[in-house]
């Protein structure tokens, strides 16, 4: 069958393209890292980067993923909504309370801010969405709360006045830098359970894509599946936010990339697809943004920013031009 | 077990508390064909919505094969029930294919993925309506008819035995029309199939029910056999003045008799040039070309209701122009003879 041949094409190309961008991304940097030097850089502080990367954007695509099934809309994600930027609130202020008492946020506090905060303003886009029936509104309503979001945070950064509050900068704009294995050991079982229970909404995802009316009568338990979506897209999204800050585009450009290359947007199959996409998205993105102007660092979200944007707008425009929703 | 597929008993339906029909019971049995009529706002759709549990009952009962459906599970009812609704589904990659075999979701297990079982009914059911060979085409791309048969296949697949639909006439010309008629019929007695449907199409009505419930003031107003929809009740039916209506049959060599409704009442009789849209419906002045379909010599267009508006027609049936209408009838008694080759 030609469709067959063609998803297993695509899930080979995600993975050659995956695999050679952990192994570019473990070896290139602004340091050779050989002899001597090669445990350290290689392997306490690149690899885990690398990991990270690679999981947190699989993350952020799946998150995506799962928000344009839930709103029957590709333009819908977490960046968008203004879901990491609510996430990245929450985590700013718990970092800053934490660090003014003296303590140390573990990593799983960190991830239990973040999901506080994507859930706090995926609640705030829902109630708004109950009266902004229009999606390009309720876009604009995600923007804003992102906006309203990132300007708290920038007062709540600012006048803080611990020095290492530096960090927390660096942090709201968003980088992979500085994750190291302990980082990794609280992202990767998050990012599998998010990634597991996503792959099994498969089926009732897949039903929801024909419209409420037919998925109710196909027997899915729409409410149980609406807020498995958000509780799942929060969790995801949130660990992302909690670790890389909020990184933009992903969630909308690497879904739109796949359902393309595979020609379906069935769950069962770019679930998976998402997540080998995302990461290698994001490996490429951190790739630019610690090599192109080395030794600075560049954001990560202006990197992806500018690979991603153009998608989406094209995305954008195509779809008008269609002349349909 | 019950001898109706569906049936309620003292039915009262609406929204938050307001009841639009009340006190209804409507039952059908394996192969019959059970047709809601009425004006715009009836409550048809509301009623409809609460047959399949999409909206709770304010009062009454909804009972299926005689159990009660509320006490039935999610994937009971699936089994039991299927849906053809006026929203089709829009996303942009959805296959034809991807429409229909959604149909046995509740057959398939925590992933969804088919069984062989699973892809026989798929490919049964897309034969039997004819989209077999669209299987890859994109759902959105297709007209209104093949839409329409791919979500009948979809809903054949799920293996119910009641099926459920609201205003399937709609958007579809007369030549759908009268297809999707006789395959009503045909899934009705062959596959033992409970229909219930709503319509605003009387001919329609006629031809494919077995019991016509006429939905007005907020209840089942009259409940019978298609012959109940007399020209004198309809006009009740629809709030149209005494006398407006009378039936005429066309006739050609005795080849065609297909029936339709004439307004004589109508002040631009008997032809409808220059009438302002909102007061123009087909329903009430069938031009005699309707059935020609887009091949009418005329232009019209179709309204949101999927109402077919002529009132911009260039080929009028005028009193000056009736040479060349009269000159067309042939081509209607030559679709009438493939219709009945076609078993309609």
């Amino acid at each position: 069958m030609r469709k067959t041949t063609r998803y297993l094409i695509s899930y080979a190309l995600l993975l050659v393209l995956t695999a050679a961008l952990i192994v570019t991304s473990a070896s290139v940097g602004s340091v050779a890292a050989r002899g001597e030097l090669f445990d350290p850089i290689v392997l306490r502080i690149r690899l885990p980067r690398t990991v990270a990367a690679c999981l947190l954007g699989g993350a952020l695509s799946v998150s995506g993923f799962l928000l344009q099934t839930f709103f029957d809309n590709p333009i819908a994600g977490p960046f968008v909504l203004g879901v990491s930027s609510g996430a990245k609130l929450t985590v700013a202020l718990a970092l800053i309370l934490s660090l003014e008492r003296g303590l140390v946020l573990s990593n799983a506090a960190m991830i239990l801010a973040a999901f506080a905060g994507a859930i706090l303003s995926m609640g705030l886009v829902l109630a708004l969405s109950g009266r902004v029936r229009r999606m390009p509104l309720l876009v604009v309503c995600g923007v804003m709360i992102g906006y309203l979001c990132s300007a708290v945070t920038d007062f709540a950064v600012t006048f803080a006045s611990d020095a290492n509050i530096v960090n927390l900068h660096h942090w709201s704009l968003g980088s992979f830098a500085g994750i190291g294995w302990d980082g990794v050991r609280a992202i990767a079982p998050t990012v599998a359970a998010g990634l597991v229970l996503s792959f099994l909404l498969s089926k009732p995802m897949e039903a929801y894509q024909l419209g409420e009316a037919y998925a109710r009568n196909a027997g899915v338990n729409l409410r149980r599946l609406r807020l498995e979506l958000i509780l799942l897209s929060s969790v995801l999204s949130g660990c992302v936010t909690a670790f890389a800050g909020p990184v933009s585009f992903v969630g909308v450009a690497v879904p739109h990339l796949l359902r393309r290359l595979f020609a379906t947007s069935r769950p069962l199959l770019l679930i998976p697809a998402c997540f080998l996409g995302g990461g290698a998205f994001c490996l490429f993105c951190d790739l630019i943004a610690r090599t192109a102007f080395a030794p600075t660092e560049l954001n990560i979200s202006s990197v992806t920013a500018v690979f991603g944007a153009p998608i989406v707008l094209h995305m954008m425009a195509a779809r008008g031009a269609d002349g349909r929703r | 077990m019950d001898e109706y597929s569906l049936r309620t008993e003292s039915l009262s339906v609406g929204y938050d508390g307001r009841a639009v029909v009340g006190d209804l019971s409507l039952s059908v049995r394996p192969g019959e064909v059970l047709t809601l009529v009425g004006p715009n706002g009836a409550g048809k759709s509301t009623v409809l919505k609460t047959l399949i549990r999409q909206l709770e009952p304010l009062h009454g009962t909804v009972f299926v094969h005689g159990a009660p459906s509320d006490t039935m599970s999610d994937n009971e009812l699936a089994r039991a029930l299927s849906i053809v609704m006026t929203g089709h589904p829009g996303g942009e990659w959805l296959t034809v294919e991807d429409v229909v075999r959604s149909g046995r979701y509740p057959y398939t297990g925590p992933l969804g993925v088919l069984s062989a079982r699973d892809r026989e009914v798929v490919e049964k059911s897309m034969r039997r309506l004819r989209v077999a060979e669209l299987r890859e085409a994109r759902f959105r791309r297709l007209s209104d008819g093949q839409r329409q048969r791919v979500l009948l296949s979809r809903a054949l697949c799920q293996e119910p035995e009641i099926l459920v639909m609201d205003e399937p006439t709609s958007f579809l010309d007369l030549r759908y029309q009268l297809e999707l008629g006789a395959l009503l019929r045909d899934l009705a007695s062959r596959e033992r199939l409970a229909v219930v449907l709503s319509t605003h199409e009387l001919d329609f009505a006629r031809r494919v029910s077995d019991t016509v419930a006429c939905i007005r003031g907020g209840t089942a107003d009259r409940t019978g056999p298609p012959g109940i929809l007399t020209p004198d009740y309809v006009e009740v039916l629809y709030d149209i003045p005494a006398g407006t209506l009378s039936h005429g049959v066309a006739r050609e060599g005795g080849a065609y008799s297909h029936s339709f409704t004439q307004n004589r009442a109508c002040e631009y009789f008997p032809c409808h040039g220059g009438v302002a849209a909102s007061d123009f419906n087909c329903l009430f002045c069938y031009c005699p070309l309707y059935a020609l379909g887009t091949r009418c010599g005329g232009n019209f267009s179709y309204t949101a209701k999927g109402v077919k508006d002529c009132s911009g027609c260039a080929f009028p049936h005028r009193r000056e122009n009736y040479k060349a209408v009269l000159a067309r009838f042939p081509e209607l008694a030559k679709l009438a003879e493939g219709g009945k080759e076609r078993g309609l």
